[in-house]
């Protein structure tokens, strides 16, 4: 089987124009990244000596890590008075103080606020605001346990638990992994790679023959079908992980640093209400992972839609009607209360920040699990019917057939 | 070996392309001969189980080839028609590949492809791509994935079709080595392929077995049938349109025509010996069959 599986990869997803596309589309990605890095960091004004970069990586070793009263006060020591003196807007907007850090008050005052005070400021505020809400989960808990709303009861036990001791104690460099975890370009170029390599499975055999002789062989027929979904699998997932590699990469390559992968997700402003106490680092294993899962269900639904035609272009514009509607869908209903309409799309394990970056349950019985667990056991229930159908619909050698029926 | 078929139909809606063919093979080159259309491709199918017949059974020595399943398949080699293979793969790596769909260990697998390389005269190509192999070149790949695993029953369907005549014979010849020892099915509606190799043929017409016979037994019947006949252009023009003439030749101001029929057509018609394309021609005309086939 290992053979067979080699071989069905290397037939399907070897082929020199796959692999022009991989590079083009891995290039594309990369230039798509330094993109967002130019695009939305302040601090690609160069090396120069008053440049924010080298201003912000200079003042940056002085906060780092842990944070402390110390530190806190020694950062308003210097943000209060630049505040105070900017408030009104008459102070002086020459570019060459040298009094300043950055050569103008303003922008001092700037670099500050944006990179230091005010994440330091959410960081040292998130473990209160998150108390809060345990706090309050909790006493709604107790509430709706009076008034035998079970699974109210239970709703609120499971938030009680999830925010509970939430902190942030470091602080760390958080734009990288801001833009980092928000960036969804590489999906799209996941998606079309992989439907360009998938679309080709059944097909090809019978626009060059080869069904009929698979057929005829004794590791032909269904052998060759499972052979045919786990490379089809292989293929999925080293394309997903790849891009989920190079997002990460390419991110860190551009902002030129790592920092901030250890911070909790929750450091993170849109992922204040996140479902999962785990770092970024950890995180992007996990997003990795659904998006793996995501792809594979809907890569096997293409192969499915397309292992009934003689031709691939029919199969392709079907398949890419059907990647058009679960992405126009499962963007629209990111952010929405539906969560089924989330749960049932794959395209959301794809993007996972709507799954991930909100405490979101489904009922399931009286029991309230968080909408992405739902997530990905229903995409592998899917997955497997659809494994099931590709095997199952797929030619067998009627000789075989009546043979195992008899 | 023997390979029985008994009673094989498959019907397509209201039209039968295969009805009740009965017949037995042993060793040897099996000519398969019939038009386009005459069920030879639908029985070879049925034969290796990409189709499934209506009724009747197969039997490889006595033994119903559906209960065989994966030990059948071992048995037969199948050359379908029209193979293109994977253009992007060497001829190595494509047989090597077959060698994994056969079932044959990897350590017997490459001297496997090599030997029957070499009796394919492909040795040289062998790390060519498949897209860039001339048509003969490509049959000649297709007849080694088909021998690989030694098999007692080789089936080719249409083998050479769209080849050049040296091809052709080239292919005809090599046939004819790998037929010791094995029962070779050799379906094609180009005459010359199989009048020269096979040990019998089996003329199919409209899903029917017309007839079966060596190539000798079948023009034997046919003497008396085939004809050649001297005629003006005038004459050749109203023969030709009267009877089945199956080769006209210009000689100076008169044609010399080969006409195909029950009787004497014409004075001064010569009667002459037979030869396969002659039986061919004589029952597969279309007007002395009648269609009673379709439901």
């Amino acid at each position: 089987m290992i053979h067979l599986i080699r071989y069905e990869f290397i037939k399907q997803f070897c082929k020199r124009s796959l692999l022009a596309l991989f590079v083009v589309f891995s290039i594309a990605n990369l230039f798509k990244i330094y993109g967002e890095y130019r695009s939305y960091s302040y601090l690609t004004d160069g090396s120069g000596e008053g440049s924010w970069h080298t201003v912000h990586w200079q003042l940056y070793e002085d906060y780092k890590g842990e944070i402390t009263w110390e530190k806190m006060d020694h950062l308003l020591a210097i943000y209060q008075p630049l505040m105070e003196a900017t408030s009104d807007m008459t102070a002086s907007t020459a570019t060459d103080d040298p009094n300043t850090m950055t050569g103008n008050l303003y922008s001092d005052r700037n670099l500050l606020d944006k990179y230091f005070v005010e994440p330091m400021e959410y960081f040292h505020e998130y473990s209160g605001r998150s108390e809060q809400v345990a706090d309050k989960a909790r006493q709604n808990a107790a509430l709706y346990a009076k008034q035998g709303a079970i699974y109210k009861q239970r709703e609120s036990g499971v938030i009680y638990h999830l925010y509970t001791g939430r902190i942030i104690p470091a602080f760390a460099y958080r734009e990288m992994c801001n833009y980092y975890l928000n960036y969804d370009f590489s999906i799209v170029l996941t998606l079309m790679l992989s439907l360009y390599g998938v679309i080709g499975t059944f097909v090809s055999e019978k626009e060059t023959q080869m069904d009929m002789l698979l057929l005829v062989s004794p590791n032909g027929g269904r052998k060759t079908t499972l052979a045919k979904i786990f490379a089809v699998t292989i293929f999925l997932f080293l394309t997903s992980l790849w891009f989920s590699l190079l997002d990460l990469i390419g991110f860190a390559a551009s902002f030129q640093t790592f920092e901030g992968l250890a911070l909790p997700v929750f450091a993170i402003p849109n992922f204040a209400e996140a479902s999962v106490n785990i770092s970024i680092f950890q995180y992007a294993l996990l997003s990795a992972a659904l998006k793996c899962v995501g792809v594979w269900v809907i890569g096997l639904f293409w192969l499915l839609i397309s292992m009934f035609w003689k031709n691939a272009l029919l199969p392709f514009v079907i398949n890419f009607a059907l990647c058009i509607g679960l992405t126009v869908s499962g963007a629209a209903c990111a952010h929405s209360n539906f969560f089924w309409m989330k749960v049932v799309n794959p395209y959301s394990l794809l993007t996972n920040r709507g799954l991930l970056g909100k405490t979101e349950f489904v009922n399931l019985g009286g029991f309230p699990v968080l909408t992405w667990q739902v997530a990905v056991w229903f995409a592998f229930i899917a997955g497997l019917v659809a494994f099931s159908a590709v095997y199952f619909l797929s030619a067998e050698n009627y000789h075989r057939c009546i043979r195992r029926t008899k | 070996m023997e390979i029985t078929f008994k009673d094989i139909s498959k019907q397509y809606k209201n039209k039968y392309a295969l009805k009740n063919f009965t017949t037995t093979l042993h060793e040897g080159v099996y000519g398969l001969l019939g038009e386009n259309g005459a069920g030879k491709t639908t029985l070879i199918n049925i034969f290796v189980g990409i189709l499934c017949s209506d009724s009747g059974t197969i039997q490889v020595d006595g033994q119903d080839v559906r209960a065989q399943g994966k030990d059948f398949l071992s048995q037969i080699g199948y050359m379908p028609q029209y193979p293109i293979f994977y253009r992007d793969f060497t001829v190595k790596d494509f047989l090597l590949y077959m060698c994994t769909l056969k079932d044959i260990p990897t350590n017997e697998a490459e001297g496997r492809v090599l030997e029957l390389l070499a009796t394919v005269n492909l040795l040289d190509g062998q790390n060519k791509k498949i897209g860039a192999l001339s048509g003969g070149m490509r049959q000649r790949v297709g007849i080694a994935q088909a021998m690989l695993s030694d098999p007692k029953i080789l089936i080719l369907d249409e083998p050479t079709a769209g080849l050049d005549p040296s091809e052709r014979i080239r292919f005809r010849n090599l046939i004819s080595r790998f037929a010791q020892g094995r029962t070779i099915l050799l379906a094609t509606h180009i005459v010359s392929d199989v009048e020269c190799i096979a040990r019998e043929i089996l003329l199919l017409k409209q899903g029917r077995l017309l007839m079966q016979g060596t190539p000798a037994a079948l023009e034997h019947n046919m003497e008396g049938k085939v004809w050649n006949i001297t005629a003006k252009a005038e004459e050749a023009a109203w023969l030709t349109d009267m009877y089945c003439v199956s080769n006209m030749k210009q000689e100076s101001e008169s044609f010399l025509l080969r006409v195909v029929g029950d009787g004497c057509p014409t004075e001064g018609a010569q009667p002459t010996q037979p030869n396969l394309e002659d039986v061919f021609l004589y029952y597969c005309r279309e007007e002395d069959y009648d269609t009673s086939d379709t439901i």
